[in-house]
């Protein structure tokens, strides 16, 4: 009987087709990992699914690149020739309307609409009230036994100058300009995240199918990381007492951000002030430790994080209930996490 | 002779069709336990009941494709890309194993787990290949262990049934010999 | 049951015993590696199970010194400003990491043969 020997020759011929990938390794990529220095103090890490050492190295490099550009554009410390960055713009765009590259007027205008979307929480003009703190917690990291806080005065007065009115952005000209003096504009709640979606969005032009990116903890994962599965996203424990990992999420195209109280921070009389300030009370809220947002935009997951952490729980349960596609998850003064109900599918890495 | 040679040649036909009908129930009876033991790879392997039973009923013409359309269907139906490669070659080197050690000194419990050990050993090899070795050896234990607890409960049943089909004059077919051509 | 069974099984029991044996008892709280980067170079790797303290010098006169204690790292000492890595918790698992930004220093748990906890990034 010839059919089954040729039943038996298809099929050994067909599954030594399938064993084939295996044995040579095609298409197997391998991931690589990485981490820079440099660019919006803190570490960037790479993790990324790629063909060869050297393949790898050459994409970080011009991940490394385009991370750069969004660096020094956000920069508010240092300006670079032929760049009109934030520094510029807080020493100068109050004179008259400054033009900026549209990377930067794109932040802007997310910023102002944070401040809608988060109905004020997240306000990229309080920089006047947040240079206060920052002076403040400077000074009592270089010199722990003199810290001090802010004057209430001092920030009384800042406070009068933080309104996003007077942030005046030009979409035709593409010109920024200060209609108050005093204007400080402050971009921490907002710039990593914006930047981790530009620089996702290169880096998965420039080649990277699966990848998951971490700027200084603002972390956003796409693709299918090799070997199959999801990409493991861990969430900080605030209590220094325990695992560092509170919990592990199993995710991809989706971007993870947390606030909390432990990230930058001073101690006076024992007591901690971290580093995001509530507009309203001008101190630091104590409403939750820390709150982690998923979001498929990595801009508003980073200003959702810090509208939410500056909002008791049940009210941030409220705001999100609103928007679509963000989940939050809480760690609370004692302890406790509490977790939006779209949260679950990812839980449990 | 000719009759009863075409009658045992469909009865054979027939009953591989039963067996990749019955594998794939079983395959799809076990992705709806949820068992996880957070270890990948670890699984009851309800479908290798079918295998087995299959290797010692039917020559090996019949039992091979069995076990490979229940690797393919189970795989293409209620896997991803990378759960066939890694079934592939855990079911291979399985298939192979068991045939080797048929014709020795092992009852149908001890080739099963034989076969459970190395179905579980051909997976490991593929995620070594494909993930790198980086950790993955601490798995191996585990993995080895959990193919043989579930090659000899799967073995314990097939056992019974396989010495039932003896009886029922089934595995004069498939006791190594190729009678059929 | 046959008597070729038996002696399969007992003989892989063997085996799974010694691969337990050699690949479980060395590692208490997930064995491994402690990987020390300065500026995203790697410096030295640090078996986690062995116990050991190593001082590392970074740029502008900087120092970190890194413990291994029972199977967990930790930095002990730093002349960083705000001392942010001394004060953090000693590590084990896959991932978790310690930062001394202004150092550029990291030290990350990798490698470890225990990979349930491992995560490819920390938010």
């Amino acid at each position: 009987m010839r059919k089954p020997r040729l039943c038996a020759a298809v099929s050994t011929a067909l599954s030594l087709l399938f064993l084939l990938p295996l044995l040579s390794g095609c298409g197997a990529e391998r991931r690589y990992s990485r981490e820079f220095y440099g660019l919006f103090d803190t570490v960037i890490t790479v993790t990324a699914a790629d063909a060869s050492p050297a393949s790898f190295d050459r994409r970080c490099g011009a991940l490394y690149e385009e991370l750069s550009a969004y660096h020094r554009l956000t920069d508010a410390y240092h300006t670079y020739d032929g760049v009109v960055n934030l520094k510029t713009l807080n020493d100068t765009a109050a004179a008259g309307p400054v033009e900026v590259d549209e990377r930067l007027f794109g932040l802007l205008s997310f910023g102002k609409e944070a401040y809608r979307l988060t109905e004020g929480r997240v306000n990229i003009c309080m920089g006047s009230v947040l240079a206060l703190w920052h002076e403040k917690r400077e000074e009592g990291l270089a010199d722990p036994a003199s810290a001090s806080l802010p004057e209430e005065p001092a920030l009384k007065e800042a406070a009068r100058h933080i309104s996003p009115d007077a942030l005046v952005l030009d979409e035709t000209a593409k010109t920024v300009f200060y209609a108050d003096a005093l204007l400080k504009v402050d971009l921490g709640a907002v710039a990593k995240g914006y930047a981790a979606d530009a620089a996702a969005a290169f880096a998965k032009e420039n080649g990277w199918s699966s990848a998951v990116l971490s700027l200084g903890g603002n972390v956003i994962a796409w693709g299918a990381p090799p070997g199959g599965g999801l990409w493991r996203v861990g969430v900080e424990n605030p209590d220094p007492a325990a695992d560092q990992l509170l919990e592990t999420l199993s995710l991809t195209d989706r971007t993870v951000v947390t606030s909390g109280d432990y990230q930058r921070y001073y101690t006076v009389n024992g007591k901690n002030y971290c580093h995001i300030i509530d507009p309203d009370s001008l101190y630091p809220p104590a409403y939750c430790r820390a709150v982690t947002v998923v979001d498929k935009s990595s801009a508003r997951a980073d200003a959702l994080s810090t509208a939410l952490f500056l909002l008791p729980v049940e009210a941030g349960e409220e705001l999100l209930s609103r928007i679509e596609g963000a989940e939050a998850l809480w760690v609370l003064p004692d302890g406790g996490v509490r977790a939006t109900a779209g949260m679950e599918p990812f839980l449990g890495g | 002779m000719e009759h009863k040679h075409t009658q045992t040649a469909a009865r054979d036909l027939a009953t591989v069709g039963l067996m990749i009908a019955l594998a794939f129930t079983l395959s799809w009876l076990e992705s709806l336990i949820p068992f996880s033991f957070g270890v990948p790879g670890v699984k009851l392997g309800l479908s290798n009941l079918v295998v087995v039973t299959a290797l010692y009923a039917l020559p090996l013409r019949r039992s091979f494709p069995v076990a490979l359309a229940r690797i393919l269907l189970a795989g293409l139906l209620f896997g991803n890309g990378f759960s066939l490669i890694y079934s592939l070659a855990g079911g291979m080197l399985s298939f192979g194993v068991m045939l080797l050690l048929k014709r020795g000194a092992f009852s149908p419990a001890g080739v099963s787990v034989a076969g459970g050990v190395s179905h579980n050993l051909g997976q490991f090899a593929a995620a070594c290949i494909l993930l790198g070795t980086n950790g993955l050896f601490y798995y191996l234990p585990v993995l080895l262990a959990s193919g043989l607890v579930t090659g000899l409960l799967i073995g314990g049943v097939a056992l019974p049934v396989i010495r039932r089909l003896d009886r029922a004059g089934f595995t004069e077919n498939g006791k190594g010999e190729e009678k059929n051509g | 049951m046959k008597k070729g069974d038996l002696v399969l099984i007992l003989g892989l029991l063997a085996v799974i015993g010694a691969l337990f044996a050699v690949f479980w008892l060395p590692k208490k709280s997930g064995g491994g590696a402690a990987v020390v980067r300065i500026d995203g170079e790697t410096v030295e790797t640090l078996a986690l199970g062995t116990d050991a303290e190593k001082r590392y010098e970074s740029a502008d006169g900087g120092y970190n010194v890194v413990t291994v204690k029972d199977g967990r790292v930790s930095v002990t000492a730093a002349n960083c400003r705000d001392r942010i890595c001394a004060r953090h918790r000693p590590v084990s698992k896959n991932g978790e990491c310690i930062v001394c930004l202004p150092h550029c220093f990291t030290v990350t748990v990798e490698q470890t043969a225990a990979p349930e906890g491992g995560v490819d990034a920390v938010a």
